[in-house]
């Protein structure tokens, strides 16, 4: 496994971290050029499965605005984002739309729904 | 077969064309822009000299003084603002004092009235402010100023109501003599003409070779220009000039018709008749020389740069006649300065030469000499407003907040003889874009209201003139099989959970909140919280929830709701409170002025104009973006420059895409959400620009906007120039040096169609003036105390009218307090009236000290203080391990070790009252004391 560079994002420092597996364990990382502790999950979590939220719009007819803003419910795979922003710009829908209204379940196979944030 | 075809609708053109108007001819007047006033006539200092400088027996001095003489008649007549303000002409040395000499006597003999020759200390007298080696100057009080574009405009309405047949977007590209007659090739169309009136200010020469051997060349000169802010026109009470030398008038000083301080221009020959950029080096010589009349003129105040070009030729004077070649070809070329001024005479001239030519045909028994009323809605008085909205109620919709420009305006524009059909025809006919956020807010609204007015879609409307697209395409067209369904039909009417709006025409109120975004909503619960029943929020937009609805990106509500709630999702959860809470609403409303005793005075369409008095007020209206303009980068103005949050309206709300190659100048998170939004839609992200040697965002945006998508960052770089005509066709950038100023020798060019603007943003305190609140210069907003009052009694603040949050949670703990606070001042003052006295205790003040730039609030009543207290700081640059050390008069009450500061991130520090000594002290301070690990 590669080592990967990754800047933390906890705080406004913005640590560059070196992050690869330990040599031998490779369940377990080696994470270096932090200066505190609270990046180790995250780089943890940045190596092994990054994740995003995807925030974007829909188009929506018969509604007083021409597009509904959307977020998918939970952070989906960083890869997945164009698909899964091809999945949103796919949407039509009709007015009128409630907030947390979930608009397609289970984006690609993954646990998250992509939902109205706004009632429209 | 028109009698006489003009070629040219500045304000040459429209003037003759209007002159000849009055007489039984057929007449045509062609425009190769999309607009009338798009040349010469866009871009000058909007002055009617006097007349005193041209030399004798010249076209110009005689036009000039025979022009200045009858602009009163003429503007009246059209219904134009001119307002004679007088000018100045200083001497700075002995030796000018004898060119003053020699003008006075020039101008004596000319009989323009009222010449005066100002000893130093009248000069000063009259004129405050100048530079203490002025000693003396020219006085003429028949100098003025008047508005260009709308003098065009009426003339060109005018000329069109008395039967002028008007082409815009019409070049003439030859013209062919047959016989007696004139043929125009006008975009494949033949216009045939007896008379042709060449008035195609830097294109006369071209027009006149069509036909003539080449007599003269027009040789464009280059003047750069500085507009500033409204309310800065005090700074000049006269149009102040240097001493004219062999090159031209000089930079002038001037207070323009609206009130805004016009500074310019230079005098640069260039090659190029379409080179109307502005320059870093031409800004900085008209700085210069302005700064040598006046010291403490104020650039911080700057809303827009530009720059026009003079038609000049090497004649000296204007060239009017016909040509010796050509009969009944007459050009009216080199129209330089005083062109403007001379524009009444020399209509009458060349119209008197038109119709002797023409056998002199009869005057037509019915002309219309008066153009539809221009006054804007603001001008009126107050009954007229009322008239007004009680025939048509879209007066009473607001769109351009800076200018109070409404949309019943902007459709009378584009209605009108010559009707607006361009965003600069908008903005050049009643304003919207020409006011300090340059058409930030409200360009969006009105590309719709031109696109529903047209009959188009909004990517169909230009900016100016073909190839001036300021939209692309609907966003999502892909998958929407390619129709648009972002038009605007229906999208400006219904609206989701917003509270019933408030149908009560009230004449007082015991509180009123200006401004529904989260600090007035905040504010709004806060103040019910704590037992205030009468409450009216006044919000200009249709829906409440301000800036959050168009910020769809996650990050909000992790410190009010421990959860990460998008902009839209954070705003309806207060939306549903205020429901909830039946807090009364007033939409689509916007206030025009609140006075020191709490009058508010508001409009719209369903009340019309009303003023409502409050028992106590908070001002949370908010704050604006720093535009290009205001930061004066150098190039051209085409089409593609947005602020980043303009661009996320079009993008989030409208559902339009602004470009497809992008840059973003700033690395704030505005501008960097931005670019995420632009990739996420399709577009290309060419680069972020940042002069600063960081990123300014959050390091999150950082890496999910920037790093994720392999969008270079290019830190200590700066744009220098920005090019194309119509539309941005790219941008010089160069690295910045430690003072953030760009390094000669390091430029490259990048290619782009679109940049947005992520420069910072600016509280928006206009209201706050207007009600006489002190604004404090390291905030830009109101001076407050801990209860978000300002230093105006029962006028509270809150949110980014007070200081730009980084967070929108901060916003609504500094809203809630401003709510409590209000609702504390009005109790207080019931129980005073019913004769209970009430100790205030003392007042500390607050005082940012090593490190820190700034802290909200700036005094404090530690008898009022509400267990606790917050305050909001932001450091002085970057620091690492430092202790943030809050003292009460030099005594030590806290310290916080802080990891990290930097001027992006707000701090904030908890106060608990037993922090604070008992005794009265005058200070808390606040500064960062070094660590160890200190860089």
């Amino acid at each position: 496994m590669e080592t990967k560079e990754m800047i933390c994002i906890l705080c406004p420092l913005g640590c560059k971290m070196q992050v690869r597996p330990k040599p031998g364990k490779t369940s377990e990382l080696s994470v270096r050029g932090q200066k505190c502790g609270l990046g180790i999950d995250y780089a943890y979590d940045e190596y092994t499965n990054p994740t995003r939220t995807v925030t974007s719009t829909v188009v929506i007819h018969n509604a007083p605005l021409p597009r509904l803003p959307v977020k998918t419910e939970k952070p989906v795979p960083r890869d997945l984002v164009f698909a899964v922003l091809d999945e949103i710009a796919a949407v039509e829908l009709t007015g009128p739309v409630k907030i947390g209204t979930v608009i397609k379940k289970e984006l690609l196979g993954t646990d998250a729904n992509l939902v109205a944030t706004r009632s429209l | 077969m028109y009698d006489a075809a003009i070629i040219g609708a500045g304000i040459i053109g429209t003037a003759v064309a209007r002159e000849l108007a009055k007489y039984n001819l057929n007449l045509i007047l062609l425009e190769k822009d999309s607009d009338v006033a798009n040349g010469t006539t866009k871009a000058n200092s909007a002055i009617i000299h006097a007349g005193f400088d041209p030399k004798p027996g010249t076209f110009k001095a005689k036009f000039n003084v025979e022009g200045s003489r009858i602009y009163d008649q003429f503007c009246r007549e059209l219904d134009v603002p001119f307002k004679r303000t007088g000018s100045l002409v200083i001497a700075f040395s002995d030796e000018e004092m004898e060119t003053l000499d020699e003008l006075f006597k020039q101008g004596s003999s000319y009989e323009i009235p009222g010449l005066e020759i100002l000893r130093r200390e009248k000069l000063h007298r009259m004129e405050p402010g100048l530079n203490e080696d002025a000693c003396g100057a020219l006085y003429a009080p028949t100098a003025g100023v008047t508005d260009p574009y709308l003098l065009t405009i009426a003339l060109a309405e005018n000329a069109a109501l008395n039967g002028v047949a008007i082409w815009r977007d019409c070049p003439v590209t030859g013209i062919e003599k047959a016989g007696d007659i004139y043929k125009l090739d006008c975009n494949g169309e033949t216009v045939a003409a007896r008379y042709v009136v060449n008035a195609a200010g830097l294109y006369a020469d071209h027009i006149n070779e069509m036909v003539n051997p080449p007599s003269f060349k027009i040789k464009p000169t280059r003047g750069e220009y500085f507009l500033l802010d409204k309310g800065t026109g005090s700074y000049a009470n006269y149009v102040l000039f240097p001493c004219p030398t062999r090159l031209g008038k000089g930079v002038l000083v001037s207070t323009t018709v609206h009130g805004n301080l016009i500074v310019g221009p230079n005098a640069e020959t260039v090659d190029s008749k379409e080179a109307t950029e502005t320059t870093a080096a031409g800004l900085a010589e008209v700085r210069k020389n302005a700064e040598k009349i006046k010291k403490a003129l104020p650039f911080d105040k700057v809303i827009t740069t530009f720059s026009g070009l003079r038609a000049k030729t090497g004649a000296g004077d204007f060239i009017i006649g016909e040509s010796q070649h050509s009969p009944g070809f007459i050009n009216v070329a080199g129209i330089e300065s005083p062109g403007l001024a001379s524009a009444p005479a020399i209509a009458r001239y060349v119209a008197e030469l038109v119709i002797d030519k023409a056998g002199k045909p009869a005057k037509k028994s019915i002309f219309y000499p008066a153009a539809k009323s221009h006054k804007l809605f603001i001008d009126l008085d107050n009954r007229e407003k009322e008239e007004l909205i009680n025939k048509d109620d879209r007066f009473g919709r607001v769109v351009c907040r800076c200018e109070s420009i409404t949309e019943g305006e902007i459709v009378r524009a584009i209605e009108s003889p010559v009707g607006a059909r361009t965003l600069d025809g908008i903005k050049k006919r009643t304003r919207p874009g020409g006011g300090r956020c340059q058409g930030g807010f409200c360009g969006p609204r009105v590309i719709q209201i031109l696109a529903r007015e047209l009959g188009v879609t909004p990517p169909e409307i230009k900016k100016n003139n073909p190839g001036s697209y300021i939209l692309t395409e609907p966003t999502k067209s892909k998958m929407a099989k390619g129709q648009d369904t972002g038009s605007t039909a229906g999208s400006e009417t219904a609206q989701k959970s917003n509270p019933p709006e408030d149908e009560k025409k009230d004449d007082s109120c015991n509180l009123v909140i200006i401004g529904g975004g989260p600090a007035g909503m905040a504010a709004a619960l806060a103040a019910r919280e704590r037992g205030i029943e009468d409450i009216l929020v006044i919000e200009r937009a249709k829906e409440l929830g301000g800036i959050l609805e168009q910020c769809i990106h996650n990050g909000f509500g992790l410190h009010q709701f421990k959860e990460e709630l998008t902009g839209p999702e954070y705003a309806e959860r207060f939306i549903d409170r205020l429901k909830e809470e039946n807090i009364r609403c007033k939409l689509d409303t916007m206030v025009l002025s609140v006075s020191e005793d709490r009058k508010i005075t508001y409009v719209n369409s369903k009340d019309g104009l009303r003023t409502i008095e409050a028992g106590a007020v908070i001002l949370a209206m908010g704050c604006r973006e720093r535009t290009r303009g205001s930061i004066g980068t150098p190039g051209t103005r085409p089409a593609g420059i947005f602020s980043a949050g303009t661009a996320q309206q079009f993008v989030n709300l409208q559902g339009y895409m602004v470009g497809k190659k992008v840059v973003v100048f700033g690395s704030g998170d505005i501008g960097l959400i931005m670019a995420r939004r632009i990739v996420w839609e399709g577009g290309r992200v060419e680069a972020i620009i940042e002069r600063k040697p960081y990123s300014e965002g959050l390091v999150r945006n950082y890496v999910q906007c920037v790093e994720d998508y392999g969008i270079p960052m290019l830190l200590e770089h700066t744009i220098v120039d920005i090019k194309g005509k119509e539309r941005v066709e790219g941008i010089t950038i160069a690295k910045t040096d430690a003072n953030k100023q760009p390094v000669a020798g390091t430029e490259r060019e990048l290619e782009c169609d679109t940049i947005l603007f992520s420069r910072g943003l600016i509280p928006e305190n206009e209201l706050s003036k207007s009600a006489g609140v002190t604004l404090h210069p390291a905030t830009g907003g109101p001076v407050v105390n801990e209860a978000m009052e300002t230093e105006v009694e029962g006028i509270f603040a809150c949110g980014n009218v007070v200081h730009v949050h980084d967070l929108v949670d901060w916003v609504t703990e500094e809203s809630y307090k401003a709510g409590w606070g209000a609702a504390e001042y009005i109790k207080r003052k019931e129980k005073e009236a019913a004769g209970e006295k009430i100790d205030p205790g003392f007042i500390c003040s607050t005082k940012p000290g090593e490190g820190i730039k700034y802290i909200v609030p700036h005094k404090i009543r530690p008898a009022h203080m509400d267990g606790s207290i917050e305050l909001y700081m932001r450091a002085e640059g970057h620091h690492e391990g430092v202790d943030l050390q809050i003292k009460a008069d030099k005594q030590l009450i806290k310290s916080m070790k802080k990891k990290v500061l930097s001027p992006g991130e707000m701090i904030v520090a908890k106060l608990k009252k037993e922090d604070l000594p008992e005794e009265g002290f005058n200070e808390i301070l606040v500064e960062l004391e070094k660590g160890e690990r200190n860089q």
